[in-house]
């Protein structure tokens, strides 16, 4: 059930949001929706999210009441745990076929951002930057929350345990969580769609594409991708937000980046700094010497791209980020900072482009053949009009303005327009209403697709 | 503690209302309606035992239970429809074109095959391998009608993508374009095969085509208008029949597009339809016929008795085609004492020789016509090899 769908508007998000407002256990509402949530969409395996948490919760008792080696030893065996659950489900059959044997493996909805949840918690735990989770029902919260549950933003826990049991909603967190929800609806459905609507049949058809179309595969995948997920994260937050949470951001603008080091630090943040904390540091960081800041940067990128999925295509584009950065920070760096603007821009975005190939690409064979049809003129390009109809080319134009903060800069000095907490004080009345109408309107103009039951394939939900 | 103000829970449960309402208000009675709007059987709604034991699949089964009906899936489809074309100039459908000059091509059946029509009326119809297979089949059929002592003629009628294929847009890809475009500018190897009986008036329709929707409607997927009489003569001219039949008009009427009408865009554009006064539609026979062939079909048997009152008619004529035949079966009997047609659409397979049987039994004929739109022509090997199967040459 993913959040565009008829089934989770008009259905399970009205039930609980009634029963949120409702009910005075607010928390038990929310595990409750959130395992049917789950329950929906996988079935018994539900059983196995469970268990999880259960095993999460005697882990994290386990580490807080032991001190030193025994400390750290539980904190490993519970790690271990977790990936072993990670690895089973999600890269056995990667990995079996590295030895020729065939195995279909059921890929757990939503593992790999539950398991980075329970991993935050258990070292959160472990480095006393959080206590200890001693409510079952918390910590269940805490890592089956269906706003994020299988698609992020990644939650700290060090950051979301006050909020699980001391928080409020007032009318602004009910205003801003229907911003942000309808605004990344909108987003996922009116562009993120309708991009995916013209790169899917591109990308299926890659060994007769022309340049121009390969160019456009890879563009309209470039945006699909930033919409859909930034939609989702943003749709999770309005959710957070209506339920009284403050869920970090997870997108910042990242297709201004002037550089790769850059479009990190505005891309899927969450996973960026979990990273950065939870590897990255404990690897040694850039402290001991360029060499082993390399072997950090390459080791994490790795995983970063194998976390997104068990295929050759994921580590490859985890490996090309991760040398990206290294040259960026051996010489590429000096470089652009003495170019214009633009040329940084047009580097950052062409980087970024050929990394969604390598992305989207169902095989190394197939980003082969787009990458080589992008960058090898022909002669037997197809009008423009046989690639993309109409609306396809005003969704590639707003697109493009909605990758750029231009428009909600523009907006926000007459609009209220989704903001992270604390929210301006200075917005009169008129701001809200300006706010709540657009909202209005982009919600009416998803519904148009939701109900025509338009094309709507969610990219993060096999992560 | 979690806390919530008043006011955020009124807001929660008026929005949990309001969100509710689509599918709060589905009711079963209008399924029949929705069945029509969708051209499909509706998704059934999950027997309870499935939950126990696939509750996922159960949870599909409703979610497309509920897409099928919630409210008002009709209205808000049709408003997302005219948007798409009046507001930004392309067609709601990817299965439909908007051509040169207002013309609207039907290039898919469904959406899941954009371009199935293109396909079957443009490439497939004039290629040597349709050519060849009607080549081997053909004089099957004109055997069994031989054996039959009536003579039989086969119709290839030319559609709106070859007939008005410079009209075709740049959008539609290259091979489909070059492919309608075939007939117009070299010909169709169709036209070679007059000697067993099969008529392609391309050339004679291609020379009277207009603008006007006179000839041909331009929203229609189906022929209507003065382009039923082309072909109708070309095929009386085939038979050394004459083709003066001074009671014979054309009617136009306003209606919306056959094409764009049911995605609900209500624009009224000028439609023909040839008319003859002389012809009744004897609707008894008509019935009765129907359920003789009842059997042989899948959905409801379709035919029409049409009596002459022209006394210079003479004759009795079965006409089986496909949907084409609905306006060619009133320019056809002007041409006969009788007209039986029988719609071969919804026909199931191994069926035709029995059909005929069953015609014969009901009624004596002197001449057969099959009338099939170009991309059709399939349906004349399948009745071929069928014969051919059951040794009844």
């Amino acid at each position: 059930m993913v959040f565009s769908s008829i089934d989770f508007l008009f259905i399970f998000l009205p039930a609980f949001l009634a029963a949120y407002a409702a009910l005075p256990a607010k928390n038990a509402a929310i595990v409750l929706f959130s395992l049917a949530f789950y329950f929906v969409g996988e079935g018994w395996y539900v059983v196995i999210v469970l268990a999880s948490v259960g095993m999460n919760y005697g882990f994290g008792l386990a580490i807080s009441s032991r001190d030193g080696v025994a400390r750290k030893q539980f904190l490993i065996a519970a790690i271990t745990a977790n990936l072993l659950g990670l690895i089973f489900f999600k890269y056995s059959g990667f990995i079996a076929s590295l030895f020729g044997v065939a195995i279909s493996m059921h890929l757990l909805l939503g593992i790999s951002f539950f398991t980075f949840h329970a991993i935050s918690y258990l070292i959160d735990v472990y480095r006393r930057d959080a206590p200890v989770e001693h409510s079952l029902p918390n910590l269940a919260l805490y890592i089956l929350m269906f706003p994020q549950l299988i698609a992020g933003p990644i939650l700290r826990y060090a950051k979301i345990a006050p909020q699980l049991v001391e928080r409020s909603v007032t009318g602004l967190h009910v205003y801003y969580g229907l911003l942000y929800f309808f605004v990344g609806l909108g987003a996922k459905v009116l562009i993120a769609d309708a991009m995916a609507g013209i790169a899917d049949p591109l990308f299926d058809r890659w060994q007769q594409l022309s340049m121009i179309e390969a160019w456009i595969a890879a563009l309209s995948y470039t945006f699909q991708i930033y919409f859909d997920f930034s939609g989702y994260s943003a749709m999770a937050i309005g959710l957070g937000l209506i339920c009284g949470f403050d869920f970090p951001q997870n997108f910042n603008f990242p297709y201004v980046s002037q550089s790769i080091t850059e479009f990190w630090r505005r891309w899927h943040m969450t996973l960026s700094s979990w990273f950065r904390d939870y590897l990255y540091i404990p690897l040694g960081g850039n402290r001991h010497g360029e060499a082993k800041t390399y072997r950090n940067l390459v080791t994490v990128f790795v995983l970063c791209g194998l976390w997104h999925g068990a295929a050759w295509t994921f580590l490859i584009w985890g490996l090309y980020h991760g040398l990206l950065l290294i040259v960026e920070r051996m010489v590429l760096s000096r470089v652009l900072q003495r170019a214009p603007s633009v040329i940084r821009h047009v580097y950052a975005m062409l980087a970024v482009t050929i990394g969604w190939v390598l992305f989207r690409a169902q095989s190394a064979d197939q980003a082969a053949g787009v990458l080589t049809k992008m960058f090898v003129p022909d002669v037997s390009a197809p009008p423009l009009a046989q690639i993309v109809n109409n609306v396809e080319v005003v969704t590639f134009i707003a697109a493009g303005l909605f990758s750029t903060p231009v428009v909600y800069y523009a907006l926000r000095s007459w609009a209220a327009v989704p903001e992270q907490r604390p929210w301006p004080t200075e917005l009169r009345l008129p701001h809200y209403v300006a706010g709540l109408t657009l909202t209005t309107l982009v919600f009416a103009a998803s519904l148009l697709k939701i109900y025509t039951g338009s094309y709507s394939p969610f990219i993060y939900f096999r992560f | 503690m979690v806390t919530v103000t008043w006011k955020s829970s009124f807001v929660l449960l008026a929005l949990a209302a309001l969100l509710a309402l689509p599918v709060a208000t589905i009711s079963s009675g209008k399924d029949p309606g929705l069945s029509a709007f969708h051209t499909r059987t509706l998704a059934k709604w999950p027997a309870l035992e499935a939950f126990t034991s696939d509750p996922v699949s159960f949870f599909k089964s409703a979610a497309a239970a509920v897409a099928d009906r919630v409210e008002p899936i009709v209205e808000v489809t049709h408003l997302r429809n005219n948007i798409f074309l009046y507001g930004f100039g392309t067609a709601p459908q990817r299965r439909i074109t908007i051509g040169r000059n207002g013309y609207v091509f039907l290039n898919g059946g469904t959406e899941s095959s954009i371009n199935g029509l293109l396909e079957s009326e443009c490439l497939q119809a004039h290629s040597e391998v349709t050519e060849a297979r009607l080549r081997t089949y053909l004089p099957v059929l004109l055997q069994f009608a031989a054996r039959r002592n009536y003579a039989i003629h086969f119709v290839a009628n030319p559609t709106m993508p070859t007939l008005y294929a410079d009209f075709l847009p740049d959008s539609v890809a290259k091979n489909y374009r070059e492919g309608c475009l075939k007939p117009m500018r070299e010909g169709s190897p169709l036209e070679r095969l007059a000697d067993i009986q099969l008529i392609y008036p391309f050339k004679e329709m291609f020379a009277q085509r207009d603008e006007t929707g006179i000839f041909y409607p331009s929203t229609n997927f189906h022929p209507s208008g003065d382009s039923v009489r082309v072909v109708r003569d070309a095929y009386l001219k085939f038979v050394h029949h004459g083709t003066e039949f001074p009671n014979e008009r054309l009617s136009g009427i306003s209606r919306i597009s056959e094409i764009l009408g049911p995605l609900g865009i209500t624009k009224r554009y000028e439609q023909f339809t040839l008319m003859n006064p002389d012809l009744i539609e004897d609707g008894p026979a008509s019935k009765r016929l129907s359920g003789m062939l009842s059997p042989y079909y899948v959905n409801p048997a379709v035919t029409r008795v049409l009596t002459n009152k022209n006394p210079a008619a003479t004759g009795t004529a079965l006409l089986m085609s496909d949907s084409f035949g609905n306006e060619a079966s009133v320019a056809f009997a002007t041409a006969f004492k009788r007209l039986i047609w029988v719609n071969a659409a919804y026909m199931k397979q191994v069926s035709f020789p029995f059909v005929v049987d069953e015609v014969e039994q009901f009624e004596h004929i002197d001449s057969m016509i099959l009338l099939f739109q170009e991309g059709g022509l399939e349906q004349l090997v399948g009745w071929g090899w069928e014969i051919t199967v059951l040794h009844l040459r």
